[in-house]
């Protein structure tokens, strides 16, 4: 009888830290897709094309979460996961600003583009560009380039803080900067170069 | 070991040889001499004595001097004369196998000198093989030190690098390509300190650092440098003359075959070679840039850029776009000054602190701002500038007065006008009544202030009045057809606060022989991505024919009143407004309209007028009397809810609406349908009616 109470509770306990786990994910997955639409958006392709897309994704943190901690505070979460759900990250809700800084940076986009392609510039773990190597730059181009470096910057700075605005969670700028980071990797054409943890690499 | 002061000893031996006819060899050989500043060891000397005087050759193991921290194994020097005195001792036409420092182990021609008091050797080498290059060098050397002075052909600038750092003497690691000729002296005190010149001419330059923020690419030109140390600083004065190639110190690029670059610092200081302090220093580059002043600037190793600590810049007629270009527009990037051409010239002075302008007076001339996305320009500016600084109030600087020739705003011109202002920090009143001419008339600007600009809680207010302007010439600037009539106004006070304009009174204008009155106009975000305007606009009893004609829709007659209650537009295209258009009440004008305008009126409601009007015995009649017309549109979300002038039973597209109430025979109505309209769509149906003779039926 014991044993069977004590199988019962992990069943039920095991139940509760999967659906904290599904909870974690699924508005996760839905931001990918969302900001997977904004970066195809950005680099003037249409949604779809990208290959990878999908929710393959895992929220950086969600492997992280210590079992016990999820099973104390299962049922808490559980009852609360609807909440969560709608109180998501919604990269899709509109604003003229928005609109506008995506088309700024799409507009930005292919000047900067050969300068992806050659390696000169790469993306960062920040959601944002950089410069990786001004010796693949012709000098009289160089400051045009850390110009349209500056200005992008200043647009995806822009954008993650309207996005986080139009959720009215200006505290979440963090956590859509970091699902910009991961998808801007993700979707990087071979050979270009990002940046994580100081390191750059080439995908 | 043998003890001895070598030079007496070889004189004194020399001295007894000299007198023998036949030739006489005689051999030396000493373990070790120890002099105050000097050392050698394992010497091996043969002196040849014959009748026209001596010759001899020395080999020396090793040759330490400890004061200059050098050390030579394997000196051979051969001397083809030899002469001697009581106090000096002349090797001329010798030749010298060395380790030399820097240049390696090699032979070379030269002549030697000795002066016995006070003991001073004087030097000459030819043809010393240096960084790809041969180099002579004459000096001396004795208790007081060391002086040379060399000169040298087709030396590599890399290998002179190499060279510079191996001694101390560089900047660090460098990327570096080219060739000089130059010529330089240097010279060391008792206390070892050193002075150098150098005089150099370089052919296609190149220097660059590692993260590629510093750059001379190609460069061909003349260099002068002086440079003494000071302690353990270096002063220097150094001069770049250049006139082919390339240079870049990020972000002020400049190519030098367009625009010759000249460069002195004078007095100039470091110590660890990345702070930089210039007395003075000088930038010609052609007739771009002239700039001069003093500065102290960080040239942090790595990837991080060049900071000004401290600066004091005179600008002397100096183009705006070079200074736009590589400077400003960075500082600018995201912002309503991010993307401009501009033109023009600017002189003056500006103080930096921390790479932040702490003061600017400037001169402007023939300056030309025109933003790329056309939202506003202004040409022709010139007049003089003084802004006291960040922390800075209005007043604090003297008056800055600007006059400008013509400008644009949102596509509307402007006329030219001057303007007197006080700036501060970041706060800007007008200090007297400023008068634009535009549109046939003017905005006569009464009082205008503005207070903590780019910040949040920036604020200002506008006191203006519309001399009456031209209509036509507003709605032009929007792209719309012109109207006739004129608006004027008074702008009691248009406040800016909260990142919004707002003006307190009401804009009046008499067009189509009736009023329009714009009310409770706002702006949110004037100067931001998207401005939001939001307002209330009335107008009254306006003479139909001529709507009708200016918009090309097909003649109306009659009188139109309305109102636009609740408009709210972003980036100046409607989102949200309840407009009502309807015969204006009471008025006792014929009311009639044409087929054509029918037909618009139809297809914009949605009915199909066109195969009803142009067959049949209507199409014998061009004009049509009428009771009333209605339209209304409640938009919101990008759709437009429908209704007329009242309700006209169902049809069989659902219930309809009149647009037009007909009268007399034969009468015609114009009934609606179509309840919903997508707002974009209605926009190109109605610019489409107005655009083509031929109207468009759904």
């Amino acid at each position: 009888m014991n044993k069977l109470a004590v199988a019962f509770i992990t069943v039920v306990a095991v139940f509760i830290a999967a659906c904290v786990t599904i909870n974690v994910y699924f508005p996760e997955a839905a931001a990918t897709e969302a900001a997977d639409r904004i970066i195809d958006k950005v680099r003037g392709e249409e949604a779809g094309n990208g290959g990878d897309t999908g929710a393959s994704l895992a929220r950086p943190d969600a492997d992280r979460v210590p079992v016990m901690l999820a099973l104390a505070h299962g049922v808490t979460s559980f009852l609360v996961s609807d909440a969560n759900a709608q109180g998501a990250i919604n990269f899709d809700r509109p604003s003229p600003e928005k609109t506008a800084l995506e088309n700024s940076l799409a507009e930005r986009f292919p000047q900067l583009k050969p300068y992806y392609d050659s390696g000169a510039i790469g993306l960062t773990d920040a959601g944002l560009i950089d410069i990786r190597d001004r010796g693949l730059i012709p000098l009289a181009e160089r400051n045009r380039v850390v110009q349209l470096v500056a200005a992008q910057n200043n647009d995806w700075n822009a954008l993650y803080a309207e996005i986080a605005r139009l959720n009215g969670k200006p505290e979440w700028q963090d956590d859509i900067r970091r699902t910009f980071a991961e998808r801007w990797i993700a979707k990087a054409d071979r050979g270009w170069w990002y940046r994580e943890g100081g390191t750059w690499k080439q995908k | 070991m043998v003890q001895i002061r070598p030079v007496a000893f070889l004189l004194a031996l020399l001295a007894v040889a000299v007198h023998a006819a036949d030739p006489v060899v005689v051999a030396f050989r000493a373990e070790r001499v120890d002099a105050p500043d000097w050392r050698v060891a394992d010497i091996d000397a043969t002196i040849e004595l014959h009748e026209g005087g001596q010759r001899g050759r020395v080999r020396i193991g090793r040759v330490e001097l400890p004061g200059a921290e050098l050390e030579f194994s394997d000196t051979v020097i051969d001397c083809a004369e030899i002469l001697l005195s009581r106090t000096w001792l002349r090797c001329h036409d010798a030749t010298l196998t060395l380790d030399f420092p820097v240049a390696g182990r090699q032979t070379v021609t030269g002549r030697f000198d000795y002066e016995r008091e006070p003991g001073i050797l004087h030097f000459a080498l030819q043809q010393l093989a240096l960084a790809g290059g041969r180099v002579a060098l004459e000096g001396r050397t004795g208790d007081f030190g060391t002086e040379l002075e060399w000169s040298g052909a087709g030396l590599a600038i890399a290998e002179l690098v190499a060279i510079a750092n191996s001694l101390d003497l560089g900047p660090g690691e460098l990327a570096a390509g080219g060739s000089a000729d130059a010529r330089g002296s240097l010279r060391t005190d008792s206390t070892g300190q050193l002075a150098l010149s150098l005089d150099a001419s370089l052919a296609e330059a190149s220097v660059a650092n590692d993260a590629g923020t510093v750059v001379a690419e190609a460069v061909t030109g003349t260099l002068r440098l002086n440079a003494e140390q000071a302690g353990e600083a270096w002063q220097f004065d150094l001069s770049l003359a250049a006139d082919r190639g390339e240079a870049y110190v990020e972000p002020v690029y400049a190519n030098l075959a367009e625009h010759p670059l000249a460069i002195e610092l004078g007095r100039a200081r470091t110590a660890d070679f990345a702070r930089y302090e210039f007395g003075r220093f000088a930038l010609t580059q052609g007739d771009q840039a002239e700039l001069a002043g003093t500065a102290r600037i960080h040239l942090p190793p790595g990837e991080e850029p060049l900071r000004v600590e401290a600066a004091r810049i005179e600008i002397s007629d100096t183009a705006v776009e070079t200074l736009y270009t590589n400077l400003l527009q960075i500082a600018f990037a995201g912002t309503v000054l991010g993307d401009l051409e501009t033109a023009g010239r600017v002189s003056g002075e500006v103080t930096i602190e921390n790479d932040a302008p702490m003061s600017a007076d400037l001169e402007l001339d023939g300056v030309i701002l025109d933003d790329r996305r056309r939202r506003f320009a202004i040409y022709g500016l010139g007049g003089s500038l003084h802004w006291p600084g960040p922390a800075g109030a209005p007043g604090d600087a003297p008056p800055s007065r600007l006059a400008w020739d013509s400008g644009n705003a949102q596509g509307i011109l402007l006329g030219g006008a001057s303007a007197a202002l006080a700036l501060g920090g970041d706060d800007l009143v007008l200090l007297e009544s400023l008068r634009v001419p535009t549109m046939g008339g003017a905005l006569l600007v009464n009082r205008l202030e503005i207070h903590d600009y780019g910040r949040d809680d920036a604020r200002g207010l506008l006191d203006a009045e519309l001399e009456p302007v031209q209509l036509g010439q507003l709605t032009g600037a929007f792209g719309w057809p012109a109207f006739s009539g004129s608006l004027s106004g008074r702008l009691p006070l248009l406040t800016y606060e909260g990142n919004a304009m707002t003006v307190g009174g009401r804009l009046t204008a008499r067009a189509f022989d009736g009023d329009i009155e714009l009310a409770n106009l706002r702006i949110a975000q004037p100067f931001g991505r998207v401005p939001r305007l939001s307002g209330d606009l009335t107008f009254r009893s306006l003479d139909l024919e001529r709507v009708t004609n200016t918009f090309s829709f097909g003649l109306i007659q009659g009188r139109l009143s309305g109102e636009v209650a609740g408009l709210e537009a972003e980036n100046w295209r409607p989102v949200a407004m309840d407009a009502r258009l309807y015969s204006t009440p009471g008025d006792r004008t014929p009311r009639r309209i044409s087929q054509r305008a029918v037909e618009n009126l139809a297809s914009v409601g949605g009915g199909g007028a066109g195969a009803v009007l142009s067959t049949g015995f209507l199409k014998f009649f061009e004009v049509f009397a009428y009771e009333e017309i209605g339209l209304r549109c409640v938009l919101a979300n990008g759709v437009c809810r429908m209704s007329g002038a009242g309700p006209a039973g169902e049809g069989a597209l659902g219930r309809g609406y009149y647009i037009v109430k007909g009268r007399g025979i034969p009468r015609i109505d114009v009934i609606g349908y179509r309840e919903r309209v997508g707002w974009n769509a209605l926009l190109q149906q109605l610019s489409a009616i107005t655009r083509d003779s031929t109207p468009v039926v759904n």
